[in-house]
């Protein structure tokens, strides 16, 4: 939610709920002081009644005298206002009227004054005023809201042209934050920790690029080095049998030692993002491609590749990503299979689906996709393959799933869904 | 051939020049890139060029030779592998990038395919006994007679020919192999069905059995017995 709606929210309920309570107090307040002017009239009539005798007529000009005579003793000595309802003659309507009864005594009998007053015109007074009181503020509240929810909009304007551009950022791009100046103090020091932030981690990521540099540049130099001697070594004459095995084993070993080198700042690479430009993959092309190059390790182990392709299976990411992404699964698959095994793809316009004949694992499924976790003991793998597919699955937004039904290994990859 | 190594690790520019002047090649080799844009002026057929020199950018040396419009082809041998520095340099003009480590056997067939294309412009012939490679035409006869190969074999033919007489171990030969798309966490060990095919293909075309398996380590391509 907003921090505007929220505001706001906050602010209409607890305004309607006050506003109500103000209404209802008012209307009563009102109600008790109308009551009151009406009890004094009321009092003055009786005041006048009293004066006069029972068989005089009394002419009042603002309420209505009904007597009636009683059989018993006086009830209402002190006399009590009431709210009635009476009908009107002329029209049949029902009428409010406030009234106040009180009994007198006379030689041989009771006398029940009643005093009507009709309330009709100061009910119309009281419903204006509780109108008044109602429409009002509301109108008011209306306006000082609509003022006050513009104001703010104007000053969080900063705050939400930061938003945009923080959501943009990118430490790959070499332009600056740039964003507003705003004289809100809080927001001025918010644009300021922010820019100062943005320096700092493209700094730290050109550091880390150079770090990455030098690292392979570092390391894979003396393994030139080492490479060249061995090989020198390897073509003198006369060399036994022994020591040929020996020096190809150090060669292999230092190849080993470059590629995993070469494997992890590459993942380095991956985790900075340093693959960025995109553009849209045909996959069922590029599976076709990746089979094609590795026809013979398929040959050889005499696997049956069985392509289906159902759709038109395109993404949207980088290239050089799609290519080690589908190498490896396929060499994976190729790899770990069985002589005689099967290589099914399934290109649909959902999923890619890589599927292989194999050993059942022997590693946890979830451990997969670690570094340097393999399954077996296979001569040629380096256990880093499938973290650099799983790393590149996280960063060009696709999902990656492996199954183990019996003793078909499936990797299935869908179209991640993205969470704003 | 006249080859200048610009390398400043002592210990690989000394392997170079060993391989090359065993190569039968006439070498001069400089340290630093001041030295190495000095010499550029003399007339050499192929410069080995490492990027991260003491005193600057090898890439210098490549838009120097460029400018100037001399004939000399230029490998790139570099530790960075990134593709910004190998499409930088190959658009620089430089006609090869080659990734440290690399062994000896790489930088020859490497050396060799420059030099054909910069000074023979790819119509050259690579004669070895009854076998004729033409690499412009991906063209293999056998006593005249062309023999189908893949790609991949065509490659690896040239390879073994342009080292003949030296040993190749397994793994430089998968590195040679792979060496078009990059994969990243995986060794090569499908080479062999590769040789196994070419060496079927060349026997049943009537060529000599010259692919030797050494040891079960490695192969060299000889015709001595």
């Amino acid at each position: 939610m907003k921090l505007l709606t929220k505001t706001s929210l906050n602010f209409i309920s607890a305004s309607i709920f006050f506003f109500l309570l103000g209404s209802l107090g008012g209307y009563y307040f009102i109600r008790y002081a109308v009551n009151k002017f009406l009890n004094n009239e009321l009092l003055g009539a009786k005041r006048i009644i009293e004066q006069l005798d029972a068989t005089e007529s009394f002419h009042l000009s603002y309420a209505d005298v009904t007597l009636d005579t009683l059989q018993s003793k006086p009830i209402y000595t002190d006399g009590i206002f009431n709210d009635t309802v009476v009908v009107n003659p002329q029209n049949g309507l029902y009428e409010f009227y406030r009234s106040f009864t009180f009994d007198k005594h006379f030689e041989g009998g009771t006398l029940r004054y009643s005093i009507l007053r009709s309330t009709a015109p100061s009910d119309l007074l009281v419903m204006k005023f509780t109108l008044m009181l109602a429409v009002f503020p509301i109108l008011f509240f209306m306006i000082l809201y609509l003022v006050n929810r513009a104001s703010i909009k104007h000053s969080l304007g900063v705050f939400y042209d930061t938003i945009k551009k923080l959501k943009a950022f990118d430490v790959n791009k070499v332009n600056k934050l740039e964003l507003m100046t705003s004289d809100i103090d809080e927001f001025e020091q918010l644009n300021e920790v922010f820019n100062a932030m943005d320096k700092k981690i493209k700094e730290d990521f050109e550091h880390l690029k150079e770090y990455t540099e030098n690292t392979s540049h570092e390391l894979q130099t003396p393994l030139a080095i080492i490479t060249s001697k061995i090989d020198e070594l390897l073509q003198s004459e006369n060399l036994t049998e022994g020591q040929i095995k020996t020096l190809a084993g150090l060669m292999d070993t230092v190849s080993r030692l470059s590629k995993t080198n070469q494997a992890l700042i590459y993942l380095a690479k991956l985790d900075n993002r340093m693959f960025s430009d995109e553009e849209e993959i045909n996959f069922v092309e590029l599976v076709r491609e990746q089979i094609q190059l590795l026809d013979p390790m398929i040959e050889d182990k005499n696997i049956n590749v069985d392509f289906i392709s159902s759709g038109a299976c395109s993404y949207i990411m980088n290239r050089t990503l799609a290519n080690t992404l589908i190498q490896n699964l396929v060499k994976n698959a190729i790899r770990h299979n069985k002589i005689e095994g099967y290589l099914k793809v399934d290109c649909s316009e959902k999923s890619l689906t890589i599927a292989n004949s194999g050993d059942p694992l022997d590693v946890n499924a979830e451990e997969l996709f670690e570094r340097f976790k393999k399954a077996g003991s296979h001569p040629q793998s380096l256990g880093i393959g499938l973290s650099i597919v799983k790393r590149i699955c996280d960063i060009s937004g696709i999902d990656i799933k492996y199954e183990c039904i019996d003793t078909e290994h499936r990797f299935i990859l869908q179209k991640a869904i993205l969470e704003n | 051939m006249k080859i200048l190594i610009v390398e400043d690790e002592p210990e690989l520019a000394k392997s170079i020049k060993a391989f090359l002047e065993s190569e039968g090649h006439i070498c001069e080799q400089v340290s630093n890139l001041s030295d190495a844009l000095h010499l550029v002026d003399s007339i050499f057929d192929i410069v080995v060029l490492d990027l991260n020199l003491p005193d600057g950018n090898g890439l210098e040396v490549v838009r120097k030779v460029k400018s100037k419009g001399i004939k000399t082809g230029i490998i790139i041998v570099s530790a960075r592998d990134s593709l910004d520095n190998k499409i930088e340099g190959l658009e620089l003009g430089a006609d090869d990038y080659l990734t440290k480590p690399f062994q000896m056997a790489e930088l020859n067939a490497r050396l060799k395919s420059v030099v054909r294309r910069v000074h023979f412009k790819g119509d050259d012939k690579i004669l070895f006994n009854e076998l004729t490679v033409i690499p412009g035409e991906i063209l293999v006869t056998v006593n005249n007679n062309p023999v189908d190969l893949t790609k991949k074999e065509f490659d690896l033919l040239v390879y073994f020919i342009a080292n003949k007489n030296r040993v190749l171990t397994k793994t430089g030969i998968g590195e040679h192999m792979s060496k078009d798309f990059m994969d990243y966490g995986f060794t090569d060990d499908f080479i062999y069905t590769h040789i196994k095919n070419l060496r079927k293909k060349l026997l049943k075309a009537g060529c000599g059995d010259y692919i030797r398996n050494v040891y079960g380590v490695g192969y060299k391509f000889t015709d001595a017995e």
